[in-house]
């Protein structure tokens, strides 16, 4: 029997809801304050305005709906879907203000996208939007890499409790320490430590390019945030090609790299037992698989003859491959030229890598190499079984942040959650081609979104059908929460209306 | 003890870097290796 929803479970969701809004509202205040020293009065009103409405929205959540008890399983995954929602429809308030996006419903889809570190854009006319809303894009990948939720309760709002429920249900299974307000801070720690050095690093490789101070270092900051937190927002419409530099794509490649490990991996190393970065599964298992990947995408782009010179190949085709693997998304070639002159092959390499994604406990999407690399021992496992005699016990071990035995109850979950991606790359792929797209570049356009890349096939376009809007939209959302969060909230729903 | 995690977190960025840069020479001596044999 499926039990209606008591009215304080209602009221206690509200309640928390209503704090992570707060929460999301005073981080307006950055752009706000950007928007004003810079002297874009016009944007400054839009920052305003969209505060004054989150602020308010949040207020009467709270007080409406004030309680004093903790949240239960169920009611912090639904928090977290929910919060998740009212993320993209109040973020994509100073969006639809700024008149760069043609509807509402283009600024949510780019709101989603910046939350869930996509990437995907709708913005029209991008090398002419404020700096304060250029920051507000890139901040919002920041804020959603960290986990809106858990920023929002850890760092702005007083009186934070039953935060591991919430910290699960934004796709973070792994503690890193024994308290969720100190785990978070450790994980603000490493983004705040990495933002200075890499905006540092970019920055002074902008201005030694020729670009001014402020622009330097502006951009230096926006391209961190967005490549740390693999988001692929960038301040101009040309990516990371708009900056012509070797030395800014190599950074870039870092920091990307940094970015699709571990936050508990990165505990670890800043705590000085540094053999693990050789010994994890999920280090290994990048390492292989980026090798992999790349040599299908090499040997397709040396098939297609595109690029005469190693080196040439080697600029274009591991960047990309590195920036889909990491599920960034920055580009530094043209769409037109991906989707026309790579060759099917190189596509399909850039897309094997897209499905696999980064570590867990990291700000990547995709299935997550942790469980290609433990489906990949269970199959080992397997294979020994047959070979060796029957009474052979076949064990087989593996190395996450300790040494574990291989379990079903590791296989299984990893077998789930692959499979489920795998039903959601293929579903958004099917209404792709509903709307009139061909197979492949439905199925990768699906990819990019389910797996928060943000590379595109050349269907992202505001022209594009409101189903298909609608359809990225809900894959980047559910992507990013690997599913649990955003099927608890179905059932929920389904409980309203259905329970006794 | 603050100099000793700044120590710390100093080694471990490095070897991060490290990570980053061994996996970037990898996959361009697998690209020479490659087209040199092609």
């Amino acid at each position: 029997m499926i039990l209606k929803p008591r009215k304080e479970d209602i009221q206690i969701i509200l309640f928390y809801l209503g704090k992570v809004i707060l929460g999301l509202g005073f981080t307006m205040l950055l752009p706000l304050t950007l928007a004003l020293a810079l002297k874009e009065r016009v944007p400054a009103f839009d920052f305003l305005l969209s505060l004054e409405i989150t602020l308010i929205i949040g207020l009467i959540l709270e007080n409406f709906f004030r309680t004093d008890r903790n949240l239960n399983w169920m009611q912090g995954m639904i928090v977290v879907s929910l919060s998740w929602l009212a993320a993209m429809f109040l973020g994509a308030v100073p969006l639809y203000l700024s008149g760069h996006w043609l509807s509402y419903l283009d600024a949510c889809f780019e709101a989603m996208s910046g939350f869930t570190t996509s990437g995907m854009i709708l913005v029209q006319d991008l090398d002419h939007l404020s700096r304060s809303h250029n920051l507000w894009r890139h901040l919002s990948m920041f804020i959603g890499g960290q986990g809106i939720v858990i920023v929002a309760l850890s760092l702005f709002v007083k009186g934070f409790t039953g935060g591991f429920t919430m910290y699960v249900g934004e796709a973070r299974d792994e503690r890193i320490m024994p308290n969720i307000a100190h785990t978070s801070q450790f994980i603000w720690l490493v983004s705040i430590v990495y933002l200075i050095l890499g905006t540092l690093a970019l920055g002074l490789t902008g201005l030694l390019n020729g670009m001014s101070a402020f622009n330097s270092f502006f951009h230096g900051a926006c391209i961190f945030m967005a490549a740390f937190d693999t988001g692929g927002f960038t301040p101009q419409s040309q990516s990371i090609l708009y900056y012509h530099s070797l030395t800014y794509e190599l950074i870039t490649v870092v920091i990307m790299i940094l970015g699709a490990m571990n936050f508990k991996l990165h505990y670890i190393l800043w705590t000085g037992n540094r053999k693990e970065i050789v010994r994890d599964i999920e280090t290994r298992t990048f390492f292989a698989t980026v090798m992999l990947t790349f040599l299908i995408t090499a040997f397709g782009l040396y098939r297609t003859g595109l690029y005469p010179q190693a080196s040439a190949l080697f600029r274009k085709g591991f960047y990309l491959l590195i920036s889909s693997h990491t599920t960034t998304g920055f580009q530094t070639i043209y769409t037109r030229q991906f989707i026309g002159e790579w060759g099917d092959l190189a596509m399909v390499g850039i897309m094997c890598a897209m499905f696999l994604g980064g570590a867990v406990c990291s700000t990547t999407g995709g299935i997550k190499i942790i469980r290609i690399g433990i489906i990949f021992k269970a199959l080992v496992q397997d294979i020994k079984k047959i070979i060796l005699p029957e009474r052979a016990i076949v064990v087989q071990k593996f190395h996450h942040l300790k040494e574990m035995f291989l379990e079903n109850k590791q296989v299984r979950p990893a077998l789930i959650i692959t499979m489920a991606y795998l039903a959601f790359y293929g579903a958004g792929a099917i209404i792709g081609m509903f709307c009139g797209y061909p197979f492949l570049n439905s199925l990768f356009e699906s990819t990019s979104a389910a797996a928060n890349i943000g590379l595109s096939s050349g269907i992202t376009d505001a022209g594009m059908p409101s189903v298909l809007k609608v359809t990225y939209i809900i894959q980047m959302w559910a992507g990013r929460l690997e599913f649990m969060s955003v099927l608890t909230l179905l059932g929920f729903v389904y409980a309203a209306f259905k329970g006794k | 003890m603050k100099t000793r995690n700044i120590f710390n977190i100093s080694l471990g960025i490095a070897s991060e870097i490290f990570y980053a840069l061994l996996i970037i020479f990898t996959a361009f001596i697998a690209c020479l290796i490659f087209y040199i044999k092609a």
